[in-house]
């Protein structure tokens, strides 16, 4: 069976996981392969909530200079309205490039899940489809009184509340009109460029023996980068903590004073990733501590797919700690 | 400091580095990869103005320039993206340059720019190219349309009441087969023109939503098997029949002909590309051949959709020509002449339209 084929039971317990990060992978023509973020779902509901509130505040405010005694103003109220909802979202995202007001606002960007150019039919197929999935069964709900429809109703009903699950069940988050018009929504934080660590150890004042560096490997090393960056200058408890963890491990031989907590961590940074740099050079890759050194080429000892979870999401937390303090 | 540890410490790796000029006592820590950001810094710093500027102001806020390096220095950033994978070992740098290349590939090959140059080639190629990719859903939502007719005439023909059965009165506008010969031909036919504002904006509105409403929903409901469409056809194929039996029961065939098809020919036809644009997703839907479903419609999803929107935009004009002009024009023959030439048009611009470089 693989009508809606992206539907698995493996997505359907991603319901339950809420917050694990989705990753597409779209190869660019240059033949390098990226990864974007799928757009989470509160990140849509965001984005669709902030593009109603803009259309019923533009209707309210042309309200305020419609003559309701006039036909005519009364018609062209009524062809505007029309047209917001069926325009706003298809003129905003062919003359936006993809995004909406809302879309821009929550960073989220309409694109080609098979990488490439987003043709305006594809924008045109997602957001006709819109009508069928949300307006006119709601409409039908909302404005119909006919007493003999309960039975249709309560299908219009069930379809409206399928339709608002479907995008929480597929694979990517697609809606019926991503389905239909071969688009996804992806997130597109603007990461912020940070001053490199290693500049803070111009002047070394620590040196390491290359058997105290290679205790450790590339993830220990990230986890130092995050902690060093989030302590922005300052000697915090869980800092002066991972310092005496490394004297330890590497078995330092010389006390490290307090005072020189952040000096040290610096230096050993610097020097570690100096190493490890090198070491890939000549293709040893080290992963992690407990890892042994592997050649390039040769999987990791863990599984791949395992791994490649991890690194997405350890990706996604760095991105999410990464808050710049300063605009730039 | 523990002076045995000097002797191993890694050598600088740069020596164009002015640090390298520290005494040795002091030793001097340049990495491979810190070389690489300062060298590649600048052009990466514009790339991101250059995309933000984009997305904030359009392609024509950038200059000639401008528009020249964008493509170059996003491939400088794919060509470090690629190297610092081997290489760099600063997270946030990776962080930095990961979503750095990919906001400039979503620049470089993302969404075609401006609203008009979008305009013009749809109009000019995807449309009729996206109706003759659908011509055989057209062929068959003809197909369910004439069946209607043919069944909605028939239907009258043998038995009268049925009329009220086939047509809700919002539609009927007090027609009946109990109406006079008289009311039909002056008071809808030949009926006075209610003026530009009821004609044109009240009167030509009120169709175009209902119209459109009705070909959304062919398209919409095209994912069940395609049947609501087929329906969808028939009853509007059906209603045109009722209103044929009734005119030609009071000899009016002729006028109510031309009544209808002066704006009938581009609203029938744009309800028929519509329904056609539905079918043809149920048909990629349920008959997917070799690919995936899902893989299948994504592929033929949007020139349905595009095919979808013209017939939309169809829609309007038909809504135009029946609310606005139709009434302008009290000759049959006048009204039968701009049909054919309608009739033409369309035929004309579906088949020879954005013909050649076909994909």
């Amino acid at each position: 069976m693989n009508w809606l084929g992206s539907v698995r039971k493996k997505n359907a317990l991603r319901l339950l996981k809420r917050g694990a990060p989705r990753f597409l992978e779209l190869t660019c023509p240059e033949g390098l392969k990226l990864q974007a973020r799928v757009a989470n779902m509160s990140e849509r509901w965001t984005a669709f909530i902030t593009d109603w509130i803009i259309i019923i505040l533009f209707a309210f405010v042309v309200n305020i200079f419609v003559d309701f005694d006039n036909r005519a103003s009364i018609a062209f109220y009524s062809l505007l309205w029309y047209c917001c909802l069926n325009f706003y979202f298809l003129f905003f995202e062919l003359a936006w490039r993809g995004r909406t007001p809302g879309k821009r606002i929550a960073g989220l960007q309409v694109i080609n899940r098979r990488g490439g150019e987003l043709t305006p039919t594809m924008v045109i197929a997602r957001n006709l489809t819109r009508q069928v999935e949300i307006f006119f069964p709601l409409r039908y709900l909302l404005l119909s009184f006919a007493s003999d429809e309960s039975f249709l109703k309560v299908l219009d009903f069930f379809f409206i509340v399928a339709m608002v699950i479907l995008p929480y069940v597929t694979k990517n988050h697609y809606r019926l009109g991503d389905l239909i018009g071969g688009s996804v929504v992806v997130a597109m934080p603007k990461a912020v460029l940070l001053e490199d660590l290693a500049d803070k150890s111009q002047k070394a004042a620590f040196v390491f023996t290359q058997k105290q560096l290679g205790v450790y490997g590339d993830l220990e090393l990230q986890t130092l980068e995050k902690a060093l960056r989030l302590a922005k200058g300052v000697t915090s408890p869980s800092l002066r903590k991972i310092c005496l963890t490394i004297v330890r491990k590497i078995k330092y031989g010389h006390k490290v004073n307090f005072e020189d907590t952040l000096r040290f961590l610096w230096d050993f940074y610097a020097a570690e990733r100096g190493l490890l740099e090198r070491e890939r050079l000549f293709g040893r890759h080290k992963d992690s501590q407990s890892a042994p050194t592997r050649a390039i080429g040769e999987a990791p000892k863990a599984n791949a797919s395992a791994k490649k979870e991890k690194s997405g999401w350890s990706q996604w937390q760095a991105k999410r700690i990464k808050k710049p303090p300063e605009g730039k | 400091m523990d002076p045995k540890a000097l002797d191993k410490t890694p050598p600088a790796l740069n020596d164009a580095s002015p640090k390298a000029e520290q005494p040795a006592e002091t030793p001097t820590i340049v990495l491979r990869s810190a070389t690489f950001r300062k060298n590649r810094e600048k052009s990466w710093q514009r790339l991101d103005d250059l995309i933000a500027r984009l997305d904030k102001k359009g392609l024509k806020s950038l200059s000639a320039q401008d528009a020249r390096d964008l493509p170059l220095l996003y491939q400088n950033a794919v060509s470090s993206l690629a190297l610092a994978r081997h290489i760099v070992l600063d997270q946030s740098l990776m962080t930095y340059l990961e979503s750095l290349t990919l906001r400039g590939y979503i620049a470089v090959y993302g969404p075609r720019q401006g609203l008009g140059e979008v305009l013009a080639s749809f109009f000019n190629r995807d449309f009729p190219r996206a109706v003759r990719a659908l011509k055989w859903p057209f062929l068959i939502a003809f197909l369910a349309f004439f069946l209607g007719v043919t069944s909605g005439f028939l239907r009258v023909q043998a038995n009268p009441a049925a009329f009220s059965r086939i047509v809700p009165p919002a539609a009927s506008q007090g027609r009946n087969l109990t109406s006079s010969v008289e009311t039909l031909r002056d008071e809808i036919i030949f009926g006075p023109w209610s003026g530009f504002e009821n004609s044109f904006i009240i009167f030509a509105s009120q169709l175009f939503e209902h119209n459109s409403s009705v070909a959304f929903l062919c398209f919409g409901l095209s994912f069940a098997l395609g049947l609501p469409t087929f329906i969808l056809l028939f009853q509007n194929g059906e209603l045109l029949g009722a209103f044929l039996a009734l005119h030609y029961s009071k000899g009016l065939t002729l006028d109510f002909i031309a009544w209808l098809t002066i704006h009938g020919v581009t609203e029938i036809l744009g309800l028929l590309v519509a329904g056609a644009a539905g079918l043809g997703v149920a048909q990629r839907l349920f008959f997917p051949g070799n690919r995936r479903r899902l893989e299948n419609l994504a592929k033929e999803g949007p020139t349905a959709a595009g095919a979808m929107v013209g017939a939309v935009f169809m829609l309007l004009l038909a809504g135009l020509i029946e609310g606005g002009f139709r009434q302008l024009l009290s000759s049959t023959f006048l009204r039968l002449f701009i049909a054919a030439l309608t009739l033409f048009g369309w035929a004309y611009y579906f088949l020879f339209f954005g013909q050649g470089e076909e994909k």
